[in-house]
């Protein structure tokens, strides 16, 4: 064997940034990950050219991904042109000559920071999650390794326990963002920091969802047709955020997760959170031919 | 009413990085080579915490960075994530380090002899006010020694393992390719040796000094003497696919060994890219603290290595500018509905009192 | 670096593309994938490398995929297992594959395996679980009978292994999340 049969011809940079050997790593863990829903797989996890914290997990999957064929959207709390958004898919199409979209319905990958889009995603999307704590047990037991023994035992103990804490104190369980979910009745999983109005649009999802946290190096996934379950008790529904009855001042459209945008006069108006769901309804509404897909709310309510 | 077009987001990006490069101006090549020439101390703290020796490299990373070390090693560490990996050098030992500076706490004297060689260590920490008025400080001449001290020197451990003073754990010899490499594999927990050593080989400067500070203030049962604390040039060898072994050129590099007297003598290991005397002792002192039974908390392996790690901490930390109004939205709808559900809830539970309810809105905020 | 767009290399395209097959053929367990090319060395040459361990039955196919810098293992050992299901025997042996721990069920094997995919003969299954809308009918030729019963044996979800199986340039996946009822 000679030297330069363990390398390739120089160039600056490879195709999608990663090596070809992170990208192999990429993909031996995405598979393990897509075998067991649910299941945080440990990776190397490289540094990429954005800081850790700002989508580096997500990042290095969408990357492993992309074809220049591929149509990526990026968003960032549900909105495409939220800086880091705007840089990321920067990054993507200088690196992967994938093209830019804004719409859901066009895209193949979408790489989200706390949101799921409100218009239904298909058999052949992907959406990549950015994770910044992949681990649901940190609030009970922030120590990984003894985190992993509980996952390994299934013991989830402490955390329903902790739930339970909260309903007898507050009435009603506290947890925001982020909601801890039993996937394939197996692992419980973070869903990354999404609304609760977002969870439910996991359970029995046509698209192949990835979650990836970089800098904590874990990746999981929710493959299609996968039981996505919320920890609630029986006598105790889910509960999303009351945005049902609220409507977008912009767009006009109505029963979606909402930013919340506090008044001069004390008061609160509420614009749509998916930008640009929200600016495909005013396009509809000055006359512009837009598409709009199926959504998993009708009127605030979920369809099913 | 028209919307706003998205690509608002994109301007304002690129127009802010404008504005921070402006500031630093043109970079040329001078610009690097003085950066390289007048710090090279600097060079050696970035290139060990990037894991990636070069210091032209590093030069340029301060440059393109202003100076800012955080950026400057993830700019390097994201250039290494794109190097293929072609070769995996020949082990060095301590007796073939081409060594400048080896000293030892423990001993008066110790064979080889203490080498102060370059230091600040005894200098008196004044600011030569003059150069500012134009009268330039030229270094006084370093005045030959009688006799020029080896280029090698002993491993001081080697002597106290052949007097059985330290245990002499016997090393199996491990494949080059079979060396664990934290940068290609998962760090988990219990650590391997090599995990842990080369975690801490590209710890943060800082946060290895804050927490190795703590356990020698006390927090921790070790009480560190410097075995060891040797700067050095460390050969690169590498074998050629022909089979012969050649050297690749030399890196500086440090390293430190502590010693604890608290039950017979246990040594802590660090080493690291580039002269950083602070690092490898505090992370010797680490890697000493974290191996005793029941370590304190802050010298706990999973404790220390997740949190000096110089890429990850800083980038969390700075990732809270990004919005999180969706998170804070879902957590204020859960507040809210505590507030209206109040009085219900008071019914059903009395011992649920006003102190844990702002405890636990607190906690959600 | 650059502000020109990078484009893949023909092995970037490759691999790539047979990465889209391996994972849509895993997240839709019986959902026939198309590969680039016909060749089980496809599959290895876009997973492994110097940090992986296999073990081929074939001692031709084991030489080319060693070239990836991947090491030769036991079948016991083995991360990745490239075997022919067709023969009883194999199958028997499999029984010590990588199955994972309770804190790592992802340190496991994969096995890649010939097999005659919805053609003339073989044996009738029905795949649930994960990644299946419903159930899905899958005829599985070439892959003796008792690897079926030796699979549910070996599956303590979620420890246990995932299978390949491929034929010609069609490549189909089953995790061990699948539930399979043979008919």
């Amino acid at each position: 064997m000679k030297l330069d049969q363990l390398t390739k011809p120089w160039a600056a940079f490879s195709y999608g940034f990663l090596d070809e050997s992170a990208k192999r790593e990429m993909r031996r863990r995405i598979l393990k990950a897509i075998a067991i829903p649910g299941y945080q797989v440990p990776y190397a996890s490289r540094e990429v050219p954005i800081a850790r914290g700002w989508g580096t997990g997500g990042l290095q999957v969408t990357l492993t991904l992309l074809k220049p064929a591929s149509v990526v959207k990026v968003i960032d709390q549900g909105a495409d042109d939220s800086v880091n958004a705007s840089s990321i898919r920067k990054f993507l199409r200088r690196v992967s000559s994938a093209k830019e979209t804004l719409d859901t319905l066009k895209a193949d990958i979408i790489q989200s920071r706390h949101r799921i889009p409100e218009e239904k995603l298909r058999e052949d999307q992907i959406l990549v999650l950015q994770v910044p704590n992949p681990e649901p047990l940190r609030p009970v037991q922030p120590d990984m390794s003894e985190a992993r023994v509980m996952h390994g035992d299934a013991d989830y103990g402490q955390l329903w326990l902790t739930l339970y804490e909260q309903l007898v104190r507050s009435g009603r369980i506290m947890q925001g963002s982020s909601y801890p979910s039993m996937v394939n009745g197996r692992h419980v999983m973070t869903p990354s920091p999404i609304p609760r109005w977002d969870v439910p649009k996991m359970h029995m999802a046509a698209n192949l969802t990835i979650l990836s946290a970089g800098r904590e190096k874990r990746i999981h996934a929710v493959p299609p047709y996968t039981r996505v379950e919320p920890l609630v008790f029986d006598d105790v529904p889910y509960r999303v955020e009351d945005h049902a009855d609220k409507t977008c001042y912009r767009s006009g459209a109505m029963g979606f997760f909402m930013n919340e945008l506090p008044q001069d006069d004390g008061s609160s108006s509420f614009e749509i959170s998916d930008s640009q769901y929200g600016v495909k309804h005013i396009q509809r509404r000055e006359g512009e031919a837009v598409t709009l897909g199926e959504t998993y709310y009708r009127e605030g309510r979920l369809e099913r | 009413m028209a919307y706003v077009a998205t690509r608002g987001g994109e301007r304002a990006i690129e127009q802010s990085e404008r504005l921070y490069r402006e500031d630093l101006g043109r970079i040329d090549k001078t610009r690097v080579d003085a950066i390289a020439k007048s710090m090279p101390y600097l060079l050696d703290r970035v290139m060990g915490e990037a894991s990636l020796y070069a210091p032209e490299l590093a030069a340029l990373a301060l440059a393109q960075s202003g100076g800012d070390l955080y950026e400057a090693v993830l700019l390097l560490r994201a250039y290494r994530t794109t190097q293929p990996r072609l070769a995996i050098a020949e082990p060095v030992r301590q007796k073939d380090l081409f060594t400048v500076r080896r000293i030892s706490a423990a001993f008066k004297d110790i064979p080889g002899g203490q080498i102060l060689g370059p230091t600040l260590d005894y200098s008196h920490r004044l600011l030569n006010i003059d150069v500012l008025n134009g009268a330039d400080f030229v270094p006084e001449p370093v005045e030959q020694a009688a006799e020029p001290a080896p280029a090698t020197q002993p491993s001081l451990a080697d002597w106290q393992k052949a007097q059985g003073l330290i245990a002499d754990f016997q090393s199996e010899p491990v494949p080059l390719e079979e060396i664990p490499d934290v940068t290609r594999e998962p760090l988990l927990f219990p650590a391997s040796r090599a995990h842990k050593l080369q975690s801490l080989a590209r710890a943060d400067t800082g946060g290895t000094l804050a927490l190795g500070y703590s356990t020698m203030r006390g927090y921790g049962n070790v009480h560190p003497t410097v075995n060891e604390l040797r700067l050095a040039e460390a050969p690169v060898r590498i074998r050629h696919p022909r089979g012969t072994i050649f050297s690749a050129g030399r890196v500086r590099i440090s390293q430190a060994e502590i010693i604890s007297k608290a039950k017979g003598l246990q040594l802590g290991f660090s080493a690291t890219f580039g002269w950083n005397e602070v690092k490898v002792i505090a992370a010797a002192s680490l890697d000493l603290a974290s191996t005793q039974e029941k370590p304190h908390p802050a010298s706990n392996e999973e404790f220390v290595l997740y949190h000096t790690e110089p890429v990850e901490a800083s980038g969390f930390c700075i990732h809270f500018k990004l919005p999180h109004y969706v998170t804070f939205q879902s957590s204020l709808d859960a507040i809210r509905k505590v507030k209206t559900d109040k009085p219900a809830n008071k019914a059903a539970v009395p011992q649920a009192d006003a102190a844990r309810q702002a405890e636990l809105e607190k906690a959600m905020s | 670096m650059t502000h020109a767009l990078l484009l893949p290399t023909a092995e970037d395209t490759r691999s790539n593309a047979t990465f889209d097959a391996l994972m849509w053929a895993l997240a839709r367990p019986g959902v026939i994938q198309p590969l680039p090319d016909a060749c089980l060395l496809l599959l290895a040459e876009s997973l492994l490398d110097r940090e992986c361990t296999f073990f081929s039955s074939d001692d031709g196919l084991g030489r080319q995929i060693a070239a990836t810098g991947a090491y030769p293992a036991m079948l016991d050992e083995a991360e990745y297992v490239f075997t022919s299901l067709a023969d009883g025997r194999n199958v028997a042996a499999l029984s010590t594959l990588l199955a994972g721990n309770l804190l790592y069920p992802d340190a496991s094997a994969t096995i890649f395996s010939p097999a005659m995919i919805d053609g003339a003969g073989g044996t009738r299954l029905r795949l649930s679980g994960p990644g299946v809308n419903g159930s899905i009918d899958l005829v599985i030729g070439d892959v003796d009978r008792s690897f079926w019963s030796l699979r549910a044996e070996a599956i303590r979800y979620p420890l246990g292994w995932d299978v390949y199986l491929l034929d010609c340039d069609r490549l189909v996946g089953i995790p061990r999340s699948t539930f399979i009822e043979v008919l």
